[in-house]
């Protein structure tokens, strides 16, 4: 019987990999039209730049994988709990930059662990109880900074600019270092294969004696963790935080999540795909950006690549049923 | 069963018509008299409904606060709805607030397009209104009473004389590359302040070539991804940058900083005196402002309502003062900063 399941896994993450492969040679591709095609593409300035505008972002299509996975679809609440933690992280920076980030993380994890009860154990709806849950934090921003700009009052340079031996931004360490820990905790543990059984099926699942709720809200601390932290590298920026930061972040994270062809259905792909989504759809929107093209048409762009992965992997999923 | 015919429909003889005709004619007279003169009664205790954007951004948020305070102090009877950039939501509590029969509306369109019809419901149902912030084109001014509100344009041509006086103080001379980062494409202050900016440094600097620009969406991650870009493009030609709003103009400092460039080098003229232009002209990362202070545009939208309520015409088109700020006069941004 485990065999079975095992080999069932297997078979399916298999079959799922065409997509994430295909968007690594694309990716590829991209970063050697932007060689050839605009002249400072690659020099260390710019390459920071994608590597900046990927950090937040992965971070949350990392924390997003985890609810994908578990077939629950999107936290839709991760742009208003980045948001928050802006406000927290700008107001707790004068205890230091830890302490900052240990409230952040404290913050996402009690978001998230909420959503996770209201989701895991009492089973609502979760497009409904995320977004619920993203205008009750909204509402307490608000409350808390009056709709003001909070300026910090202490030095988040380390984390907004900083780089690992003058090379690597520190949010970048701080991105792939989240998204290799985790990507190993969902392929390697027990948490990781009951997390994909529940995306498969819930109720076989269930029947199975898998932990369900447990799991489930294990998985949505890990993500509104994960969108706190990223509400934390906005705010780490300027040392500031307000509501308005990171607006998009649901939307971003949801395409790098879908692109590099995580089903939405549940139970397939890797954590790490996200990353893979992530860094194409940096490298897609940098591109757009240095080459100068109008608002209108990197909008256009960015949304017909998302449309295309979904079509692509709805042709692959069909191809895999037959 | 025989339908029964209603007492009225039965008794209205072609007389009674005529009757019941002039006396609804002599009470929508009465009415309409009613009307006027609660809408000329003096400012206290009137009642005055403010149809606003949102609580969420720093600026709205502070336009509603000073507004609040003025309306206090003159006894005006309040009532806000706050919609979140939503034009379908605003347009309904438009007709909600006509259907209060306020003496009179304040208005800040989530949409200054959009907002034409509700404009024109407003002034069929005879309340005075002022139109705050946003201006809508200026053929539909017959519908609202006053606008005040920022001047977009001379906003963005202050932007350029300040542009002009950097490159000079930072010696650059009167030639040079600069960029933008605008704001929400399509939306007023964007169109008006790049026209206003680039339309400045035409006649004043024609030196001084816009090289790039690209949005930030009033958005300072956005904005700091869009400088990253443009600092890519033009490297270190680049002698200057106009962003036009200081939030944005936050993330062209950090992407400026991530490229290894120092700002403090650059001409940087953000727009608005917001707390982080404040805080970036006080330590010297970036060279000037454009005041232009929600306190101020609260305040003005409520002297506005008080003097309609008082009797008083005020003109039709009143803008905010925008004048420049830098590091010598910074202290003028204290009041829109709420210091």
């Amino acid at each position: 019987m485990t065999s079975v399941i095992g080999d069932l896994i297997k078979q399916s993450v298999q079959g799922d990999r065409i997509q994430v492969n295909g968007i690594k040679a694309v990716s590829l591709l991209l970063i050697i039209w932007g060689y050839f095609s605009v002249e400072n593409f690659l020099t260390p300035a710019n390459l920071s730049a994608i590597m900046y505008s990927v950090s937040a972002i992965g971070i949350a299509a990392v924390g997003m994988a985890f609810i994908t996975l578990s077939g629950n679809l999107f936290m839709l609440s991760m742009a208003a709990t980045a948001a928050l933690s802006t406000i927290v992280f700008a107001s707790t920076l004068h205890f230091g930059l830890p302490v900052a980030l240990l409230s952040v993380s404290v913050l996402g994890i009690l978001i998230g662990s909420i959503q996770g009860l209201v989701v895991g154990a009492a089973r609502v709806n979760p497009i409904i109880a995320t977004i619920a849950v993203a205008s009750i934090v909204m509402g307490i921003g608000s409350y808390i900074s009056g709709g003001m700009t909070v300026i910090g009052k202490g030095d988040a340079s380390w984390l907004g600019i900083g780089k690992f031996a003058s090379l690597v931004p520190n949010q970048l360490v701080i991105f792939l270092a989240f998204a290799i820990a985790a990507n190993y905790w969902v392929e390697r543990t027990r948490f990781g294969r009951e997390l994909r059984l529940i995306g498969l099926n819930p109720i076989t699942a269930a029947y199975s004696g898998i932990r369900v709720p447990r799991t489930l809200v294990i998985a949505f601390v890990v993500a509104g963790f994960s969108a706190a932290l990223a509400g934390g590298l906005f705010a780490s920026q300027a040392s500031q935080g307000n509501l308005k930061m990171a607006a998009g972040l649901d939307f971003d994270a949801i395409a790098a999540v879908l692109v590099a062809g995580i089903s939405i259905r549940g139970g397939q792909g890797k954590i790490i795909d996200a990353v893979y989504g992530a860094i194409f759809l940096a490298l897609i929107g940098n591109l757009l950006l240095v080459h100068g093209l109008s608002f209108e048409i990197q909008l256009m762009v960015k949304g017909a690549v998302v449309v295309l992965a979904v079509i692509v992997a709805a042709l692959i999923a069909r191809g895999k049923v037959r | 069963m025989k339908p029964e015919i209603p007492f009225a429909q039965k008794h209205l003889t072609g007389l009674n018509k005529v009757a019941i005709f002039s006396a609804w004619m002599m009470a929508t007279a009465t009415l309409s008299v009613t009307t006027s003169f609660s809408a000329n009664a003096a400012a206290k205790d009137a009642k005055v409904i403010l149809l606003t954007v949102s609580e969420e951004c720093e600026y709205c948020s502070r336009h509603l606060q000073s507004f609040r305070q003025k309306a206090q102090e003159e006894g005006i009877s309040l009532k806000v709805k706050i919609t979140n950039f939503d034009p379908a939501e605003q347009a309904s509590q438009v007709d909600q607030a006509i259907a209060e029969r306020p003496d009179a509306i304040v208005l800040w369109p989530a949409d200054a397009s959009a907002i034409v019809p509700s404009l024109r419901k407003i002034k069929s149902a005879g309340i005075p209104l002022v139109v705050t912030n946003s201006l809508p084109d200026m053929k539909y001014s017959k519908f609202w009473d006053v606008y005040t509100g920022p001047n977009d344009k001379a906003s963005g041509g202050s932007a350029a004389k300040a542009m002009e006086q950097g490159f000079n103080e930072k010696g650059y001379g009167e030639a040079g590359d600069v960029f933008l980062v605008v704001g929400v494409p399509g939306t007023p202050p964007q169109i008006g302040r790049e026209e206003g900016f680039k339309q400045g440094l035409a006649a004043d600097a024609p030196g001084i070539q816009i090289k790039g620009a690209q949005p930030g969406n009033w958005d300072q991650t956005k904005a700091s991804e869009a400088a990253s870009a443009l600092f890519t493009q033009f490297g270190t030609k680049v002698k200057g940058v106009y962003a036009q709003a200081d939030n944005m103009m936050a993330g062209v400092i950090v992407a400026a900083q991530r490229a290894g460039i120092d700002p403090s080098k650059l001409v940087l003229v953000g727009s608005n005196c917001s707390i982080e232009g404040v805080t970036a002209i006080e330590s010297g990362t970036q060279y000037a402002t454009v005041l232009q202070s929600p306190v101020q545009d609260g305040e003005y939208a409520a002297q506005a309502v008080v003097d309609l309520l008082n009797g008083k015409k005020p003109e039709n088109v009143r803008y905010l003062p925008q004048q420049i700020i830098t590091k010598a006069n910074v202290s003028e941004c204290n009041a829109a900063v709420g210091r």
